[in-house]
């Protein structure tokens, strides 16, 4: 039978916490139930475990972070810099801007992209972070959504592709400005890559502002 | 990274951003915090073991880069109060009694050192096993134990003179 001064404030801890087995614990209580003075060393244990529980609640993750899982860090730019304007990359991607209208850059080394009518329309209910399974197998993924000069235009993954869709303002319909291929699903790409500096430079030059959060862009999406 | 482990990581970044709010105080401070970490953890997934606890393993960056901020502000005490100030101030004046004393909670915890908080936050409020708090740390279970009595008894020492014990509010 384990003595009252033989129960030391690590016990008391360990019990408190669950970190003794049910035979310990049980002959535990049972010390410390005779044991006015050991109950109450024992009530600091559970009770600042209470405490701390009540006061550090969990709550719902802000859409940034969420956008940091989904785009990884050197991705695409949460907070999208002024465009660069020297190199390669915007002059191609002005070119592509007058190309509005479906315009493939990606070299189409996987399956044989669906259309894009069938891409806005799968996606057309997903807000960014959600995906879903196109008709082939492949998986799409809504990484973000921009208010643009041009209307509202959407930055998506499928499988080693990235698509910006924008919808005409006018006709309302969906088009693709820019698909470029991306190498390997799983692989993330440096900020230098050409494909990320095309697909940031078109936002700059489409007037892009920060991505939309969850409910602004339920809104445009709804509109 | 698979598609898996982002949902993965995604359904703990609740978790991960009341870890990272006991570790750092204020609220934005703790997005940007684990903001940094998520960045790190993607470009290091090397060093997540498959079948392991994705938790822990954020956790641990999570404090790692911690330590890295507190060491680049070398203002962890000032940093602490201002935090914790805040708090208070913020919810005392809209917010019912209950949710003041939780407050007096979190004020208290921010005096107390960094190291003491980690262990507080990893076992009472994360439910983790001593032992796992040892693999997250880097240290022996023995000290684990005896930095969270310590933690455990300097917090209910803070609280005695309050005007609260452990009524749920």
């Amino acid at each position: 039978m384990t003595q009252s001064n033989e129960v030391s404030d690590d016990m008391l801890m360990a019990l408190a916490d669950g970190e003794l087995n049910e035979i310990d614990a049980q002959r535990l209580h049972r010390v410390i139930a005779a044991d006015p003075g050991l109950a109450a060393r024992y009530a600091d244990f559970v009770s600042t475990r209470q405490l701390l529980q009540d006061a550090y609640l969990t709550e719902p993750a802000s859409d940034r972070l969420v956008t940091a899982v989904m785009q990884g860090t050197n991705v695409v730019h949460l907070h999208r810099p002024m465009a660069q304007k020297a190199g390669l990359a915007l002059a191609l991607a002005a070119s592509l801007v007058l190309a509005l209208g479906g315009f493939w850059a990606g070299r189409s080394t996987g399956p044989q992209p669906v259309g894009q009518t069938d891409l806005a329309q799968v996606t057309a209910d997903l807000i960014t972070g959600e995906e879903t399974q196109m008709p082939d197998g492949s998986m799409v993924r809504v990484l973000a959504s921009y208010d643009t000069a041009q209307g509202l235009c959407r930055l998506i993954d499928q499988g080693d592709q990235r698509h910006v869709l924008c919808r005409d303002l006018q006709a309302g319909a969906w088009v693709t400005a820019l698909s470029v291929t991306d190498g390997h699903a799983d692989s993330f790409l440096p900020a230098s890559d050409l494909g990320v500096r095309l697909i940031d430079s078109l936002l700059d030059e489409l007037g892009a502002g920060p991505a939309l959060d969850a409910d602004a862009e339920r809104s445009a999406l709804s509109r | 990274m698979t598609q898996d482990m982002r949902h993965d990581l995604i359904a703990l970044l609740p978790r991960l951003r009341r870890f990272a709010g006991g570790l750092a105080g204020a609220a934005d401070q703790a997005d940007d915090l684990v903001q940094a970490s998520v960045e790190k953890a993607l470009r290091n997934l090397d060093g997540f073991t498959t079948g392991t606890r994705m938790d822990a393993w954020m956790f641990r960056i999570i404090r790692n880069t911690w330590i890295d901020t507190v060491r680049a502000r070398r203002e962890t005490v000032d940093y602490d109060t201002e935090a914790a100030d805040t708090i208070i101030g913020s919810d005392g004046r809209t917010t019912t009694e209950a949710r003041l004393h939780l407050a007096e909670v979190r004020r208290a915890m921010a005096s107390l050192p960094e190291d003491q908080r980690a262990v507080l936050m990893l076992v009472c409020v994360e439910g983790l096993r001593y032992r796992e708090v040892a693999a997250v740390l880097d240290i022996p279970e023995g000290t684990v134990m005896s930095r969270l009595s310590r933690a455990r008894l300097a917090l209910a020492e803070k609280l005695k003179d309050k005007p609260l014990r452990a009524e749920k509010g």
